[in-house]
């Protein structure tokens, strides 16, 4: 049976709204994770209400017949973590078609929700308390694949979701991620190839070195090169300018407002996808764009040993970290020692 | 992220003793900085970094480490379900 979430329940002293959007109004209750209080929302501006929501949660495990039943599938944050629920949602729904799914996350993530088929209703957190009563079940992944501590393993993250579902035999289709046909969307400058420089966590950057290589090595080889990234990330500044001289281009010129559902149509018309353990590692396969993905503070197999269009470099590194939070190495090192992969092994691949 | 403030602290929290407290504080921190910077030839860039991606255990470790010889190995691998042509 799948957890309760460690979430708290909370009452809005305030009404609170980001880019025009009320995520929260005044005086109503919302279920939040116990960590957004303070971080994400000042205690001064909610009233933690309850601290255990056991009461509130009805959960859920895939013995329960959800025939004409919803149910509503929790797992609050990362780009790459939406589309890894996208192979569960898939196999509840194919299980059960009848059963309306909501699916709930930050609402900052919800833009990619777009991609992401078999999902009836999106439920942003900080979730309405009153929206629980409209579902029969409720699912969270919470503790799925980290620890309370943040601490992962080199469990495949596919089967650890299956494990809190208490499904057994899941068939590999299964395990890799699934996206909503989308049309490539050909930007007219002659064939592309594209490049994920930056990962959300610097600790996974791929190393400058090699990102000029390959742009270079792929302008030679007659192709132009997008750079998959976030128009807000300072770290693209620098790069930018060292890049400005070669046929290279950043993927939020051909979105609006920086869209990363317009991204992945441009990301469909790419030849090869060059990228560190990111979201563009989960949506390349899915788009089926052959996708080589470099692995170093975590093992290449928790996280695509199913996937197809996928060559994973995985560096195995003698201090294996599993660690995002930190931010940059652990060592101090930037960029990480253990991304550092030799470029031929890049072009045997394409080769 | 986004940090709210609530309705203005109460008039007793602003009181001259709180004032001074939080800035003796401040100055404390400024001079901590100001050794630490000095001690591992950082900028106050890389320093605020650090504070806002490590936990302060995690920042002494870090620098423990800085002060060894790292030695990482790497043995990497081409892991794929595809077969080659």
């Amino acid at each position: 049976m799948s957890e309760v979430p460690r979430y708290v329940l909370i009452q809005a002293k305030n009404t609170l709204k980001a880019n025009d959007t009320v995520i929260l109004a005044s005086g109503e209750k919302y279920l939040v994770p116990r960590g957004w209080l303070g971080m994400r929302l000042g205690r001064d501006a909610v009233k933690v209400v309850k601290e255990d929501i056991t009461d509130l949660w009805k959960p859920y495990d895939i013995s329960i017949d959800l025939t004409n039943k919803s149910l509503l599938v929790q797992r609050a944050s990362g780009f790459g973590d939406m589309l890894w629920m996208s192979a569960v949602l898939k196999y509840i729904k194919d299980k059960y078609p009848s059963c309306r799914i909501g699916y709930s996350c930050s609402f900052d993530y919800v833009p990619i929700l777009r991609l992401i088929p078999n999902i009836d209703k999106v439920v942003p957190i900080p979730v309405q308390a009153s929206q629980l009563k409209n579902y029969d079940y409720h699912l969270s992944f919470m503790d799925s694949v980290e620890n309370r501590l943040g601490e992962e393993t080199d469990e495949n993250s596919y089967e650890a979701f299956y494990k809190t579902l208490g499904a057994a035999d899941v068939p590999d289709e299964y395990k890799r991620p699934y996206v909503k046909d989308i049309a490539a969307r050909d930007i007219g400058k002659g064939p592309v190839v594209g490049i994920q420089p930056l990962a959300q966590s610097q600790i996974r950057d791929l190393p400058r070195p090699l990102v000029i290589d390959f742009i270079k090595e792929m302008n030679k080889r007659g192709y132009h090169v997008i750079m998959f990234t976030n128009k807000n990330e300072h770290r693209l500044i620098d790069l930018r300018n060292v890049v400005k001289d070669l046929n290279v281009s950043c993927s939020f010129e051909y979105s609006k407002d920086g869209d990363i559902y317009d991204s992945c149509k441009v990301l469909k018309s790419c030849e090869w996808l060059l990228t560190p353990d990111s979201a563009f590692a989960h949506i390349g396969p899915a788009l089926g764009v052959k996708t080589i993905s470099i692995y170093g503070p975590f093992a290449a197999e928790s996280r695509m040993k199913y996937y197809l269009n996928n060559w994973a470099i995985d560096t195995r590194p003698s201090c294996r970290c599993r660690l995002h939070t930190p931010g940059i190495c652990p060592y101090g090192i930037t960029p990480s020692p253990c991304m550092d992969v030799d470029f031929n092994l890049i072009m045997n691949i394409i080769n | 992220m986004f940090i709210t403030k609530g309705p203005k602290q109460e008039k007793a929290e602003n009181s001259p003793a709180l004032q001074k407290q939080n800035e003796e504080l401040l100055l404390r921190v400024m001079n901590l900085e100001k050794i630490i910077m000095e001690k591992f030839g950082m900028t106050i860039k890389e320093l605020s970094f650090r504070y806002n991606t490590v936990k302060l255990d995690a920042i002494i470790n870090s620098f423990e480490h800085e002060k060894q010889e790292v030695e990482i190995k790497l043995d990497p691998i081409v892991v794929t379900n595809e077969r080659s042509s």
